[in-house]
């Protein structure tokens, strides 16, 4: 988005000043229903029910929740008991109705989990070091490539989300599991995977056109793709984790710290969450979203398959693959162990 | 085929009922005119209009000189004599032709009088470049012509059009026009009878241009130094004309003068401009004007200043457009002309930074952008007059329209080592480059024949290879240890264009004229064509001398359109044709009008109702963006339909120390798309209902000339979001807040006004020029956007949610505040 920043700036620069005046438009609109609702087989259904507000009002943002509103859920035509789990094919429809606020719907299909496996993995350990300030700690860095197969089930249009995370297991309990959100320090132990460097797997760019490319939009936190490139074919993901790291605090060794595993999460999602994703994505990475409100481009509103247009009702079924680090940590940190 | 039959069968109709005409001729040689101080160039319209007469003359040589005269039933001598008495024109009458040209500097005026009364000046040395020069067809007053909505502009009126940064442009000129609006503040781009941008057509000597503006269209890409008139249509469009829907602007550029190098250097605030024209020999001249703003340079101490502060951390900034404009041309003899031609225009965005770490500097973090947009235009033109009454114009060109972004970044890490271990060093390396252009070769043959003094029929037709590349992407990503290459969008598309059209300007009478004719087209693209037949009439009834009545049909078709996303002319504005599932557009327009002018010329008044239904408009559909873009990206357009309606009034003092006009159009033009706003008609952006400008131009005196324009309009149509709905927690946003979908332009901006001001004052050796932009300081709105009335925030680090501690508002966005300029041209 650099480029963006500095078109702006030239445009500052050239024209001096843009000003900002409070105003009222004046404008009539009605709040309507607003459904979420994130579907995951096997469990029970939770769903949200809300109404929206008009921008300016402060009580309604506070506090916009639905008390009157009759919620029925169907599961494949036919009306569900309140405990009914979901499961993978199951076309599930939410209605709601409110007295106030009128009536919603929405519909979704529970995908079915992909199949994945690890047809590859290699890696490379960049450095080991030791630093004996206090806090003592040692580590290393290391590389990771991760070649993920997946098998796209034909005939039908398939949106997929990538996840990843790490878990640490001392003593058959897991320390750490790894979020960018939590500091390196909370854990004796810490394995942090880095950032997927995005630019190697192009499906993880798919959804970036000329447009947002010429406007120099990054791939960064975009881990979700359609089957459209490889529909009902099998196809591998070339995941590279360039900046992966380890760290242990190191007053006392213990072999068990290095127990590391890598987690791949792939969950097949319904059209609605992967339409979400990419609608924030161009929200809050994108240039369109800027531009649209600053008037330079069509106003940008959001994404919803609910029949107000408000709301998400989605579903995904996730697989998962691990990969156990605890050799080549140990045997990286033992070869320069004294 | 049937449409093609359909299609010459019209073609011939036309040429044979222009034959008939043919068959009487008549002439006189009485002239009764009056003239209060008007363009020289329409008295002797006038003049060619009552005699029968062809004039022949460099139009350089009528630029600014206005004519004062009475003539009541004089000879055609006697008549001429008394048109330049008081000016330094020559004339010689030889045959059907009257040939214009200037007197020889330092003779004196008087005598060059009285000489021509006794005896003609012999001008067998006479060089008269433009002999078949082309002419505008806007010459004579609009009570006299067919046309409806049909504009000259010369080089005058766009100077004396009050400018931003001081930069005067054809297309913000044309933007006081009624019926035309600037697409947003302060930009060029322009909309035309609630048409879209792209659907004008932009003409450079007869070829078509595809990027118009440059800084994001805060200038117009024709450089006035380089331009000789300016055609414009709007309603009634001639049949030579296709290719878009809205309006045609034909932009012929100057030849150089035989008579010595002449030029001017321009030094502006934002940029600077030279031209210089002049012989190559005896039959030859050159004209070059070029542009370069200053952006720039101006950024290069502000650059500086953040660069000082930090020695680890630079960043580069620059900004430059650059035009040029070179044309030769040679006179073959007195019945050929030929020129060749460049014209190349450029923006150019640079930007980078670069961090460093260790005193070494070997540890860096290096990005830089570079975009480059616009057009190059190569083409040579010929003159040729076959017989005294057919004139042809031959012409071959290439046009290429080019937009690239290129992205490079280099990081190189150093991981220290400490203790134990050993120091590793990362590097990453990425270039992206992301093309759009387009490759036009063209060849076109225009002819105008005049069988006899009521008649003129003009017809033609041309070939255009195209050849797109509407997007491409190439990407590189290399690490230490592993490197990828993308490409994709690699589809270009080649397409074939034939055009014909044939027209009569027919003057059946002193009060009624007549122009027929027809354009027929063919796009071959894909293995699929596409005909397109465009029938035009337009007809005037001049129940008396001084009033018109008018009436007009056009059909026009719209083969390539340019995709934007933004309001902004950017690079990445694709330009794509028609193809796959997608319809050419086209637009059926009726057009009608009342054209009163006063007997001496001074005033005239106008009032011109128009009606178009639009046909398969391209647009992007509702939520384009949520479909993946590569290769597909006509997928995420869609098709439907629109209409305008309005009705344009203006009332204009051509001549006198106070010229200009006062005009107001009151129109309505609106969209139905059935993937767009749930198939439910919605207003179009430019639908402004009430729309004002007036323009004022004061010569003051022989120096100093004033001018002023106020523009006041509607509002433009905005898509105003205010429902607001809480988001599902599930991906990197949780919870996030959305807008809830609105009617597409349901909301309409305050009225936009603003008042400019420019002074010119003529100095011995040039001039200066004094301008204010919004000179009453009213920055216009051009968004309402959703803010909280303080900026305050503060960040759950636990809870990853951004709490805002005061209220949420509306507020608008509001644009160009007052703005000085000043410039002095050096004129040598």
């Amino acid at each position: 988005m650099d480029i963006l920043k500095y078109i702006f700036g030239a445009l500052c620069a050239a024209l001096l000043t843009g000003c900002y005046e409070t105003f009222d438009p004046r404008i009539v609109s009605k709040p309507v229903l607003c459904l979420n609702s994130v579907i995951i087989p096997g469990a029970p259904i939770d769903i949200e029910v809300t109404h929206t507000w008009f921008y300016t009002d402060t009580a309604a943002e506070r506090n916009h929740s639905v008390t009157d509103a009759v919620i029925a859920v169907y599961a494949n035509g036919s009306l569900c008991p309140n405990d009914y789990l979901p499961q993978e094919g199951d076309v599930i429809r939410i209605t709601a109705n409110s007295q106030k606020y009128g009536y919603a719907e929405a519909e979704v299909t529970v995908p079915y989990a992909p199949q994945i496996g690890i047809s590859d993995f290699k890696y490379e350990v960049v450095r080991v070091y030791k630093y004996e300030e206090k806090p003592m700690d040692e580590g290393l860095n290391m590389r990771l490539r991760v070649a993920l197969s997946l098998k796209d089930r034909p005939g039908e249009e398939n949106y997929y989300f990538l996840n990843y995370d790490s878990h640490i297991n001392y003593n058959d309990e897991s320390i750490n599991s790894c979020s960018r959100h939590f500091s390196r320090y909370d854990f004796p132990a810490y394995f942090n995977p880095g950032n997927l460097t995005y630019e190697f797997e192009p499906v993880l760019s798919e959804h970036i056109g000329v447009f947002e490319s010429a406007m120099g939009a990054e791939v960064w936190g975009t881990l979700f793709f359609s089957d459209r490139q490889f529909e009902g074919k099998s196809y591998t993901l070339d995941l590279h984790f360039n900046n992966a790291s380890y760290r242990v605090d190191s007053p006392e060794y213990d072999p068990e710290f290095y127990n590391t595993e890598l987690f791949i999460n792939l969950a097949s999602t319904s059209q609605s969450l992967y339409r979400w994703n990419l609608y924030q994505w161009h929200r809050n990475e994108g240039t369109l979203g800027d531009l649209g409100d600053l008037g330079f481009a069509e106003s940008m509103w959001g994404y919803s398959n609910v029949s107000t247009g408000a709301g998400i009702v989605a579903a995904y079924s996730m697989a998962s693959v691990s990969i156990n680090l605890r050799e080549i940590i140990q045997s990286a940190m033992e070869h320069y162990r004294p | 085929m049937k449409r093609l039959i359909v299609l010459l069968l019209g073609l011939s109709l036309t040429f044979g009922f222009a034959q008939l005409q043919a068959a009487g001729k008549s002439g006189k040689n009485k002239v009764t005119l009056v003239a209060v101080n008007q363009p020289a160039a329409s008295v002797i319209r006038n003049v060619a209009g009552q005699t029968g007469m062809n004039f022949v003359y460099s139009s350089e040589i009528l630029q600014d000189v206005m004519i004062n005269v009475k003539l009541r039933n004089k000879s055609l001598r006697k008549s001429l004599e008394e048109i330049f008495r008081h000016t330094d024109i020559d004339f010689k009458i030889d045959g059907r032709n009257i040939v214009l040209k200037k007197r020889p500097r330092g003779i004196d005026v008087s005598r060059v009088r009285q000489r021509h009364s006794e005896k003609p000046v012999e001008n067998s040395d006479t060089v008269v470049l433009e002999e078949v020069v082309v002419e505008s067809r806007l010459e004579a007053p609009t009570v006299e012509t067919s046309e409806i909505g049909a504009k000259k502009l010369s080089v005058a009126d766009i100077l004396n059009t009050p400018s931003l940064f001081g930069e005067n442009d054809v297309l913000k000129a044309l933007q006081l026009q009624p019926g035309i609006n600037g697409s947003a503040e302060g930009m060029a781009s322009m909309s035309v009878h609630g048409g879209n941008t792209d659907e004008n057509l932009f003409m450079l000597d007869n070829v078509p241009l595809y990027e118009v503006n440059h800084f994001m269209g805060f200038f117009s890409a024709f450089n006035i130094n380089a331009v000789r008139y300016i055609d414009f249509f709007k309603s009634s469009i001639p049949a030579k004309y296709d290719g878009r829907l809205s309006s045609y602007l034909d932009v012929r550029t100057k030849s150089g003068s035989q008579e010595g190098h002449h030029g001017s250097a321009k030094l502006g605030l934002t940029s600077g401009a030279i031209n210089i024209d002049g012989p190559l020999g005896k039959n030859t001249t050159y004209s070059v004007a070029a542009r370069r703003s200053w952006f720039d340079l101006i950024s290069i101490p502000i650059v500086a200043l953040a660069n000082s502060g930090d020695e680890d951390n630079k960043i580069s900034f620059g900004y430059a457009f650059i035009d040029l404009n070179a044309k030769v041309t040679h006179r073959f003899n007195s019945r050929a002309t030929g020129f060749a031609s460049v014209y190349f225009g450029d923006d150019y965005l640079k930007s980078g930074s670069e961090e460093r770490w260790y005193q070494n500097n070997e540890i860096f973090d290096k990005e830089d952008y570079k975009v480059h947009w616009g057009n190059f235009l190569a083409q040579t033109g010929f003159n040729y007059k076959i017989t005294p009454a057919i004139k042809g114009e031959f012409t071959a060109a290439y046009t290429r329209f080019f937009s690239s972004t290129k992205e490079k970044y280099h990081i190189r890490e150093y991981l220290p080592s400490s203790g134990i271990g050993t120091p590793s060093v990362s590097e990453t390396k990425s270039f992206q480059n992301t093309k759009n252009n387009i490759n036009d070769i063209l060849l076109r043959a225009d002819f105008d024949w005049m069988p006899d003094e009521s008649s003129r029929v003009r017809f033609g037709g041309g070939y255009t290879l195209h050849r797109f590349l509407p997007a491409c992407n190439y990407r590189e990503f290399s690490t230490a240890t592993s490197s990828i290459t993308v490409r994709d969008s690699l589809t270009r598309y080649h397409a074939n264009e034939v055009n014909l059209y044939i027209e009569d300007d027919w003057r059946i009478s002193r009060k009624l004229m007549l122009n027929a004719g027809i354009h027929g087209s063919m796009f071959a693209i894909d293995g699929k064509s596409y005909f397109g037949y465009g029938p035009r009439l337009s007809a005037s009834c001049r129940p008396v001398e001084n009033l018109a009545v008018k009436g007009a049909f056009s059909r026009t078709n719209q083969y390539v359109h340019q995709l934007q996303r933004t309001y902004l002319a950017l690079p990445s504005d694709q330009w794509v044709p028609v193809n796959g599932r997608l319809k050419p557009q086209s637009a059926d327009k009726v057009a009608a009008g009342i054209f009163l002018q006063s007997k001496n010329n001074v005033y005239a008044f106008s009032v011109e109702g128009y009606y178009k239904w639009m046909k398969n408009l391209i647009e992007y559909r509702d939520e384009y963006y949520l479909m993946p873009p590569l290769q597909v990206w006509d997928s995420q357009l869609c098709s439907g339909k629109g209409s305008a309606r309005g009705l344009d009034f203006k009332i204009e003092k051509l001549a006198g120390k106070f010229t200009g006009h006062v005009s107001y159009s009151l129109s309505k033009a609106d969209r139905t798309f059935p993937d767009k706003n749930g198939g439910r008609t919605f207003p179009a952006r430019f639908d402004q209902t009430h729309s004002i400008n007036i323009l004022v131009n004061w010569n003051l005196n022989r120096r100093i000339q004033l001018s002023a324009a106020w523009i006041g309009h509607s509002g433009n149509r905005f898509t105003m979001l205010s429902q607001v709905w809480q988001g599902p927690d599930v991906g990197y946003y949780w919870g996030d807040e959305s807008m809830l979908k609105a009617g597409i332009n349901n909301y309409r901006l305050p009225f936009y006004h603003r008042l400019d001001l420019s002074m010119s004052l003529k100095t011995r050796r040039g001039f200066w020029n004094f301008s204010i932009f919004n000179a009453y300081c009213h920055m216009n709105t051009v968004a309402i956007v959703r803010k909280y009335d303080d900026e305050s925030h503060f960040y759950d680090e636990f809870g990853g949610t951004y709490y805002h501690d005061s209220k949420p508002v509306f507020k608008k966005f509001k644009f160009l505040p007052l703005i000085p300029s000043v410039s002095y041209t050096w004129i040598f």
